[in-house]
């Protein structure tokens, strides 16, 4: 039983003593004025409560009602009596809570009725990705009626994870309530699986390696960049595909609410390709067989004991993977003398802009861009870094004010939005299916830099106004983009839903390329279409070693300041990558 | 009896204070409506597109003219000792009581409609009617404010009797406005959260329910709003809220009677 209804039925059962004691006082002083309080018990049973009246309290609002009978006599004894009757009647719902498998049953199969059906009228990519509800429908109701029986919201969070990952569209996703954080992560990170020392990756050259290592490795000769061959006898990608964590599009929470590690179904393929081994290494019993290459080359096995979840280290490893630089939005560092960063988390800059349409809505943030760009360029700044890394979207039309001071002059389109049909409630076709094309998004560019160079960096996590900022910028001959992946590959614009115990976002909003196209999104294929002019950076045994031996040296703003502020801009400047350091004085 | 229901009636038609206050809460109305319309670009200009976005707000504002007028009847009544002279003249306690009850239950609902009705229909005339939602469910749930706003007139009354003093409706109807336009933006008091979710549980979060209109949203990037509505009324919602209606009623007049009928006139 809840803690807040025993406390509800505690402050009614003491006022039933209150009103026992009342009466005898009422006898003496007479004024009608005591009738009210008899009144007043009903209050508290109903005010003291977290999710409202509930069917097994029953006992306890007949109690108030039984009790507040008082107000109808004068009769000292017969109130006496209303007061001990309501008091036991109260008491009653205790054992009726506990004995009530339904007690406080939350309505998780009514909430995926909700928000299937809206999804599913609502859904912008439907035809695109080739989605079948029916069979989704039929799928996952029965999953839902049985978390309904079972009132499990760990399974809830796990189940709804796992429909999102169905959509391999970064914008499906399903946020349940505060309520079920704890059993949510419990869930998520029980899918996880199991810690044995490390994480496994796979490595350009499609070999899997060892990362993340724990130290008691060593004995055994494992150590960051190890390539692993078999986990318990079979391939690591393999292996991922059977982690219950596999496929899964959802997140882990703390108490609070702050969102700790994302899971993705990747949208585009080749992501999901490079985070293929990851799963893997949460996959097994109290022990798992590990075959992998020593120093040597020679092939070894070692059985590894379990030594607790695997979560804390595998987000641990996508963190140290992903990185980015720790500090505000929109915060610029100087990298060294030539070259200054600009961290972008998220494309907003404050509500007034978020909320508005109009060209000149984000004119003060290209403002202090600018005065910091002409201020960076007189000390001697020639190129740009942009850090989009995680970045997790927003307005568009941000994107518009940032990528307009650095894109060569001209006029450029950004996206293009679908036309609402007032008539049908959809988004209008034409006669082969196609959204028909709606208003244009455009921006001139400044290309404050003049000559100078910008470099993008992205992750896999760099998602919906990111993927439209990398998609835009990917065409400019002034611009690279490096990353160890694409970007997410989701830029539809996101709705909501919501229901009694979660909500829902979903790409609910059309936005097209100047073809026609769907903009960006991945469709059956899961190639998304901003991925292409990405400068993939090799994930070898140099970078495994520089992320996890040598240490994660862009985690600080400020050895950010020191030194280049990530591998990827590291791996630019050994490299000589031409766009960025080539031809250069 | 009938000669109490008659005077409480001309007074109700006759005195200034409440002529004036329900023309004040007429205007603020249609000053919400109407500027609301201009601020707000993404509203769409046909009734029944504007309804939807702006009946709970409305709702709330027009909920305390009916409250003040119940005040003006019943609290004035004790105030300036006319029920204690009715009482001493040998009229009955339930012919005062009743008297005064009927007339504002009767009269105090359908205000808060018209209140309603008046300025929504010069919006639909200046307009145009349009089909967001069917006319006919606009007018349906309209109908069904009545009974959480008899419900809620019956409370008034029960406190009126009970506090004998007109203030006690202004601090109420103020309240109640408050209460409304909190819940519109999200209560953070769990129980009336619940008692949105709850249909029959509260007036308020009852009357409130029938000006929102189920629906989702979405925009394009020049961040024009569009909706759909799910405007279906089923029997689960309003089957509680006409019974809880009408219980509740009856048991505040109840409660009311009760306490006048021994209460102490001094």
């Amino acid at each position: 039983m809840q803690i807040i209804d025993l406390i509800a039925v505690a402050v009614c059962v003491l006022g039933c003593g209150a009103l026992w004691l009342l009466a005898e006082r009422a006898d003496r002083i007479k004024s009608t004025k005591w009738k009210l309080l008899w009144l007043l018990l009903p209050v508290p049973a109903f005010v003291i409560t977290k999710r409202g009246p509930d069917i097994s309290l029953l006992p306890l609002y007949l109690g108030t009602v039984i009790a507040a009978l008082g107000f109808f006599t004068e009769a000292k004894p017969r109130r006496q009596k209303l007061a001990a009757a309501g008091a036991v009647c109260m008491l009653l719902s205790i054992p009726v809570c506990f004995l009530n498998p339904r007690y406080r049953a939350k309505s998780y199969l009514k909430d995926f009725e909700t928000l299937f059906s809206c999804m599913r009228e609502h859904y912008v990519l439907t035809e695109h990705k080739g989605i079948d509800w029916d069979a989704l429908y039929a799928e996952y109701q029965p999953q839902f009626a049985e978390i309904d029986r079972t009132q499990d919201a760990g399974r809830n969070a796990l189940v709804w994870g796992a429909l999102s990952g169905e959509f391999h569209d970064g914008h499906v996703g399903y946020s349940y309530c505060k309520e079920d954080n704890d059993a949510a992560a419990a869930a998520i990170k029980a899918a996880l699986g199991n810690d044995y020392g490390l994480s496994v990756m796979h490595c350009s050259d499609g070999s899997f390696a060892a990362v993340n290592t724990d130290e008691s490795l060593a004995a055994y000769g494992i150590h960051n960049g190890t390539v692993i061959t078999k986990w318990d006898g079979r391939s690591p990608d393999e292996v991922s595909k059977s982690s219950p964590a596999y496929g899964l599009s959802t997140f882990v929470a703390d108490q609070d609410g702050h969102i700790l590690m994302h899971l993705d179904s990747y949208p585009d393929i080749d992501n999901e390709i490079f985070w293929s081994g990851l799963l893997a290494a949460g996959v097994g019993g109290e022990s798992v067989t590990v075959t992998y290459l020593d120093d040597s080359g020679a092939e070894q096995t070692a059985v590894l004991p379990k030594t607790g979840e695997y979560f804390e280290r595998c987000r641990d490893t996508v963190n140290t993977i992903n990185q980015g630089i720790e500090s505000a939005n929109l915060a610029w560092s100087k990298i060294n003398e030539t070259t200054a960063c600009l961290r972008i988390k998220g494309m907003s800059y404050d509500m007034k802009s978020y909320n508005s349409a109009e060209d000149d809505a984000f004119n003060e943030m290209k403002d202090e861009l600018r005065s910091t760009i002409l201020q960076y360029q007189a000390e001697g700044v020639r190129d740009v870094i942009i850090d989009l890394r995680s970045n997790e979207g927003g307005s568009p039309h941000m994107v518009n004010g940032v990528v307009s001071m650095f894109a060569p002059k001209g006029e450029y389109v950004n996206m293009i939005t679908g036309v609402w049909d007032e008539e049908h409630h959809k988004w209008a076709t034409d006669e082969n299916g196609n959204y028909i094309k709606g208003k244009t998004i455009k921006f001139q560019g400044e290309q404050l830099l003049g000559d100078g160079r910008v470099i993008l960096l992205v992750n896999s996590e760099t998602v919906s106004a990111g993927d439209d900022m990398v998609k835009i910028m990917s065409d400019m001959e002034n611009v690279t983009i490096l990353g160890f992946t694409q970007p997410n590959g989701s830029c539809q614009a996101v709705t909501f839903q919501s229901a009694d115990f979660g909500s829902l976002s979903f790409s609910g909003c059309v936005t097209l390329d100047q073809d026609g196209s769907i903009f960006i999104d991945s469709g059956k294929d899961r190639q998304s279409t901003d991925g292409d002019a990405v400068q993939i950076v090799p994930f070898d045994a140099a970078a495994i070693h520089a992320l996890f031996d040598v240490g994660r040296t862009d985690s600080l703003l400020s050895t950010a300041t020191k030194e280049p502020c990530s591998y990827l801009v590291r791996w630019a400047e050994e490299n000589q990558c031409p766009v960025l350091y080539g031809n250069r004085n | 009896m009938s000669d109490i229901i008659r005077f409480q009636f001309r007074q109700l038609f006759t005195k200034r204070i409440v002529h004036l206050a329900n023309l004040l809460v007429l205007f603020v109305i249609f000053v919400m409506l109407f500027l609301n319309g201009e601020s707000t670009p993404e509203i769409r200009d046909t009734l029944t597109a504007y309804v939807p976005q702006t009946a709970s707000f409305a709702a709330s504002i027009a909920l305390m003219a009916p409250m003040i007028m119940i005040g003006m009847v019943c609290g004035d009544d004790f105030e300036d000792k006319t029920i204690n002279h009715e009482l001493t003249a040998g009229r009955s306690r339930a012919a005062s009581y009743f008297g005064r009850a009927i007339p504002v239950m009767v009269t105090a609902p359908l205000t808060a409609l018209a209140l309603l009705g008046i300025p929504y229909g010069v919006y639909g005339a200046m307009f145009g009617i349009g089909n967001a939602v069917p006319l006919s469910n606009i007018l349906l749930r309209t109908l069904l404010m009545l009974f959480p706003l008899l419900r809620l007139s019956a409370f008034f009354v029960f406190l009126l009797f009970i506090t004998k003093k007109q203030l006690a409706a202004v601090v109420g109807a103020l309240g109640a406005t408050m209460l409304s336009l909190g819940m519109i933006e999200g209560s953070a008091l769990p129980f009336l959260s619940a008692a949105k979710r709850i249909h029959g549980m509260l007036s308020i979060p009852d009357l409130l329910n029938l000006c929102t209109f189920d629906n989702w949203r979405t925009y394009d990037l020049t961040l024009t709003n569009y909706y759909t509505y799910y405007p279906e009324l089923h029997a689960a919602q309003i089957v509680p809220v006409i019974v809880c209606s009408l219980v509740m009623c009856a048991v505040w007049l109840l409660l009311g009677y009760h306490f006048f009928h021994v209460d102490d006139m001094n």
